[in-house]
């Protein structure tokens, strides 16, 4: 069955506020699955596969200082940490050209293809990499809008669940060796013109999620609620 | 303190109670979009009609606009007496409706058919814009029927009395239900402005609501029958039954609501700096008051609450009209709009002053029609990441002095909160210390969650040279309301300068500025949480619509139509 992006953002937000996140981190959080859905990267599928690690256990602090260019993230989810670090880093680029991270224990680095997407509108220029293969990283080019996903076949000294993040204010040169997938502002149209088809169980499961921060209706507010009266008129 | 005693939020046109006394004009979407149609002359047609002789079926209207062909397609069925309810948890209503991207072929119309009717319960593709449904208003509609099957018109205080022969009770867009995504519509589609396919939709199903009247009449008795007369017709609106779900909106989007309100004071102001009223202008603007005054005096309400404004804005209507007519005998043309502006201001109450807004814009087309096309903005909010968190302190205490002010210890403050039902997924409002569930409240007491904010930064000094982005990390918690603080600072009619958690509270003061904006009239309260509205009131049917009569057609009154 199909879906409307807005269907599939308003599902997560819920599920995520559902979960225990905080207004604006759930915010955050459902425009990640939702923008990788729409983008065909399997939103809903992650974060039904990370539930174990996010229900009632949101935590999104940091504990980062001035010098730092590395964190751990010991497994915890993008979902909750990685807009506060994108947040944190980006601010760095107003007294820097450049600005670059690693983080690991980091699981699921494609969550930070939608906050990275985001932010494209203020940083010009911005790049994820992270381990694919002994001889293979992954690379993602971020420019206005525009995302180039690849591969570089070198050997790297990145390892499994290593992730390192580039901002910049200055036009890099692309290292992509293989374009396997585009991103942009049509593509994005022509997925929208067909319906968003989430992974049905893991839609299931969120969906369940969800329902959890609705309330009944109390019979004052049915009462005072439209349609009290004659319907008959 | 409670609210309503604030000092500094009179001249705010975002306060509930002004934002309760709006009424459409110009810049509304339904005459934009009506204004649109003729402007590039777009077609109506109906192209299936088949309805037994009870009325009960579907038909097809098709809009040829442009290069592209919509389908408003509609599906009328039995419904008992007992079955009808304006509620939104209702399940079943006499007609169904949606608005689809193209012609249908047979294969779509029938996925449509097993849909549509079930409304909520059904699924939509991202070729349809609009899903909508309506009931008939049961004594108008037979009544109708009765007179034109035996050759009679009905009197046009009937059709003043109710104003609809059809009620819709919601009509969805935007993604809802699996419909084209407004991000999507406003690339692919002609309606890329907020709200332009529901009016369209919203325009035809009106049309439909008289063919099917005259269609049921002579089927009742084909050698009498006869059409209804077009002065008669025109009188009709389409009802709308209208709840809470609207008010979330209003929150949940400041950025656009922003862009209406300053649409339209960019549309005064730019009046405003015109040179002096001509005499005609001036002549025009005092009829334009004298319509408005007698659509007052005539149109319908049970509620006592709005009878009383009603009465008030009629009689301050009165004082204007008195005053423009002295100042045209005193001052012949040098008058200025800034003068009669300044006399509203002082003198009238909060609905007559509105009235006196949206008519001087109604005399200045080439002011506010191109204002009326660019009401659009996009719902995404920045982080100012680098602003340190004592200019965010200033910021709140310059933007948001209306809700630091308020106590909210004391619980008249706090007696309310928004929740979704469980029923119907709808926004809902309970009393806090009286029902359940207010843990599962919705982030839109915005005064709330800014107070919360401001009394924590004050109290925490040591962050004070944080940047915002450095403060997240160590309180991910307010990072919602920091970023609406900081999206809105330029945005200085986003944020409603109420707390909508009060007791005092009326959402429907809502409910009418977002109806306002849509070009609903005659409002009808019918408790403070939903009110009925009519669409299109006045306005001229498809047959007999053309440039001259495009505009002119607000605050219809029962003498408006000439034959």
């Amino acid at each position: 069955m199909g879906y409307s992006f807005y269907e599939v953002y308003i599902t997560a937000l819920r599920a995520f506020s559902g979960m225990g996140f905080p207004h604006g981190a759930d915010e955050d959080a459902a425009f990640i699955i939702a923008w990788l859905e729409l983008n065909n990267l399997q939103g809903i599928k992650r974060f039904s596969d990370s539930i174990s690690i996010l229900d009632n256990q949101f935590d999104g602090t940091l504990n980062i200082k001035d010098d730092d260019q590395e964190i751990d993230l010991n497994h915890q989810s993008i979902l909750m940490k990685g807009p506060g670090i994108i947040d944190y880093f980006s601010s760095l680029l107003e007294n820097k050209k450049k600005v670059k991270f690693t983080l690991v224990n980091c699981s699921d680095p494609f969550l930070f293809l939608p906050l990275l997407y985001k932010s494209s509108s203020q940083i010009l220029f911005s790049q994820l990499f992270f381990y694919h293969s002994e001889n293979e990283i992954n690379i993602h080019h971020i420019v206005k809008k525009k995302i180039l996903i690849g591969k570089s076949n070198k050997k790297h000294s990145f390892t499994q669940n290593q992730v390192e993040i580039i901002l910049s204010n200055q036009k890099n040169i692309s290292m992509i060796d293989n374009i396997e997938k585009e991103i942009t502002n049509e593509s994005i149209q022509k997925n929208l013109a067909l319906s968003l088809e989430p992974y049905k169980l893991a839609w299931k499961k969120i969906s369940k999620i969800a329902n959890r921060i609705f309330v009944p209706e109390s019979e004052e507010s049915r009462n005072r609620g439209a349609g009290g009266g004659d319907d008959n008129d | 303190m409670l609210q309503n005693t604030y000092t500094n939020k009179a001249s705010s046109p975002m306060t509930l109670d002004r934002m309760g006394s709006r009424y459409p004009s110009r810049l509304s979407f339904s005459r934009s979009m009506l204004r649109t149609m003729i402007k590039e002359n777009w077609s109506l047609t109906r192209s299936v009609f088949d309805l037994d002789k009870d009325g009960y079926g579907t038909a097809i209207y098709e809009i040829k606009a442009e290069k592209e062909i919509y389908s408003l397609v509609c599906f009328s069925q039995y419904l008992a007496d007992d079955e009808r309810s304006d509620r939104v948890i209702a399940e079943k209503w006499d007609t169904a409706y949606t608005l689809h991207i193209g012609q249908l072929n047979k294969k779509e119309l029938n996925r449509l058919k097993k849909n549509i009717p079930l409304q909520e319960a059904g699924r939509n593709s991202p070729k349809e814009l609009v899903l909508s449904r309506a009931n008939k208003s049961v004594r108008l509609f037979k009544k109708v029927v009765d007179c034109l099957s035996k050759g009679l018109q009905p009197n046009i205080k009937d059709i003043n009395d109710v104003g609809y022969l059809l009620r819709t009770t919601a009509v969805y867009g935007s993604g809802k239900f699996g419909q084209s995504d407004f991000i999507r519509t406003k690339s692919a589609t002609l309606f890329d402005q907020p709200f332009r396919a529901e009016m369209l939709a919203v325009y035809v199903i009106r049309e439909f609501s008289v063919d099917l009247v005259e269609h049921i009449a002579h089927h009742v008795n084909p050698s009498k029958a006869v059409k209804l007369h077009k002065n008669i017709k025109q009188h009709l609106g389409i009802g709308n039954s209208t709840g809470l779900g609207m008010a979330p909106f209003i929150i949940k989007h400041p950025k656009l609501i922003h862009k209406w309100m300053s649409q339209f004071y960019l549309t005064l102001e730019k009046i405003q700096n015109l040179h002096s009223i001509d005499n005609e202008k001036l002549t025009h603007f005092i009829h334009l008051l004298e319509k408005a005054k007698q659509y007052l005096d005539e149109v319908l309400t049970t509620d006592e609450f709005q009878k009383k404004k009603n009465k008030e804005s009629s009689t301050d209507l009165e004082k204007i009209i008195h005053y423009s007519e002295k100042l045209k005998k005193d001052n012949g043309n040098k008058i200025m709009w800034s003068t009669i502006l300044e006399y509203a201001n002082k003198n009238l109450n909060f609905d007559a002053q509105e009235i006196v807004n949206v008519q001087i814009i109604e005399l200045y087309p080439f002011i506010a029609d191109p204002l009326a096309e660019d009401m659009s903005d996009s719902d995404d909010m920045h982080m100012q990441i680098s602003q340190n968190i004592s200019s965010l302190i200033n910021y709140i205490e310059k933007n948001y002095s209306w809700a630091i002010e308020i106590d909210f210890s004391i619980k008249e403050n706090s007696h309310l909160f928004w929740y979704i039902s469980e029923e119907k997924l709808e926004p809902r409002l309970g009393e806090r210390y009286n029902e359940n569930g207010a843990e599962l409240e919705q982030p839109l007491g915005i005064g709330k969650m800014v107070k919360e904010l401001y009394v924590f930064l004050i109290n925490h000094l040591e962050v004070n040279d944080y940047t915002v982005a450095k403060f997240l990390l160590n309180y991910p918690e307010y990072r919602g309301i920091i970023r609406r603080i900081q999206t809105l600072s330029n945005y200085d009619h986003g944020e409603v300068n109420d707390n909508i958690l009060a007791k005092n509270t009326m959402p429907i003061n809502m409910l009418r500025f977002k109806l306002s904006f849509f070009g609903a009239s005659r409002y009808d309260p019918k408790s403070d949480r939903w009110l009925r509205v009519s669409f299109f009131a006045g306005a001229p049917f498809y047959d007999n619509l053309t440039h001259k009569n495009v505009e002119g057609w607000g605050f219809a009154t029962m003498n408006s139509y000439h034959s």
